[in-house]
């Protein structure tokens, strides 16, 4: 019971940690315009760090059925998008303006942000079933996979 | 766990990590940038003006005008341009300003600067003299038009505009109608 429950916690965590890359990263090159530490192209960062993610959530996935994983997959990404979102409001939650039509960025412009975040959940999944098959390739044959370490 | 979910592991960690220094950094002056472009114009005026006298038709007048910036945000502010209009207000012609201004318009003066402009820090302010010079000999009807007192007084009317930009980032804005007008008016300065 106990170790099932920290089984969870530990899996929830690396959803929550795949998630915070992903949204992070990618509103981070959202916002070039912003004098950012790195300057980051927004459609490499959401293939490549959607897809690293996907692959490192399915690596860590390898005694568990694969609807699951899409599940953790699904969630990571949405959580993404929803910290892409914060970012993008993040002037009016900080209370410092009332509205994002003061700044002058037009509506489409966020709906763009939006728009393209959510190509962050077909990459991300798509990794995360590489990742499961990778994990399932490289466990030892003796526990179901296809590497077998009795070969010389 | 093994080896490879070991390395999955940490490359998560990694990169939730690094992604989240990236944008605690972008959302701080996004935040920072936003709060200095909805409150900078509110801080931005003309504080003085000053005016000699005009003694001669040819003589060569410096108006100086000094501006006050306020920045109350914590992020720097880059004064990338300031222009404005000058005008003498003639206290006899009564018609509202947009119908009199031309007749009363003087001359232009601004600050340009090349390289190196002014910089506001977070949460400070500075005063700018900003000159304007005209030349008696070369503009006979604007030294005219500045050499108008009544009772003693100038009666100028300025109109002026600011480029900035927040420091460290592409987001260029100005702030337009940067007035100044006096009922008591200005004496001519020594």
């Amino acid at each position: 019971m106990r170790e099932s429950l920290q089984k969870s916690l530990v899996d929830t965590l690396f959803v929550v940690a795949a998630a915070i890359a992903m949204g992070t990263l990618v509103a981070a090159a959202n916002f070039v315009d912003y004098g950012p530490l790195i300057v980051l192209d927004v459609g490499t960062v959401i293939i490549g760090v959607s897809l690293v993610t996907g692959l490192a959530l399915g690596l860590r996935t390898t005694d568990e059925d694969p609807q699951i994983l899409i599940l953790r997959a699904f969630a990571s990404g949405l959580g993404a998008i929803a910290i892409v979102m914060t970012t993008v409001f993040a002037p009016i939650l900080a209370g410092v303006i009332p509205s994002l039509d003061v700044l002058g960025s037009s509506g489409s412009t966020r709906l763009a942000f939006l728009f393209t975040s959510l190509f962050i959940v077909p990459i991300h999944v798509v990794g995360a079933v590489i990742g499961y098959a990778l994990s399932d390739f490289l466990a030892p044959a003796q526990f179901g996979g296809g590497h077998d370490l009795t070969e010389p | 766990m093994t080896w490879y979910g070991r390395a999955a592991a940490v490359v998560l960690v990694v990169l939730a990590v690094s992604g989240s220094i990236l944008w605690i950094h972008v959302v701080d002056r996004y935040v920072a940038a936003s709060d200095a472009r909805v409150r900078f114009g509110q801080n931005v005026g003309i504080a003085e003006v000053r005016i000699p006298a005009v003694t001669s038709r040819d003589q060569e007048v410096t108006v100086g005008v000094r501006f006050f910036i306020g920045n109350p945000s914590g992020i720097a502010i880059d004064i990338v341009q300031i222009s404005y209009r000058f005008y003498m207000d003639n206290l006899t012609d009564t018609r509202p300003f947009p119908d009199k201004a031309d007749s009363i318009f003087v001359a232009t003066g601004g600050y340009f600067p090349s390289t190196d402009p002014a910089v506001v820090a977070p949460r400070s302010s500075l005063t700018m003299w900003i000159n304007m010079t005209v030349r008696g000999a070369n503009q006979p009807e604007a030294i005219e038009r500045l050499n108008l007192t009544f009772n003693g007084n100038y009666y100028p009317i300025i109109d002026a505009g600011l480029v900035y930009r927040i420091h460290a980032t592409t987001i260029v804005d100005r702030v337009l109608g940067i007035v100044f007008v006096t009922e008591a008016g200005v004496p001519p300065s020594a």
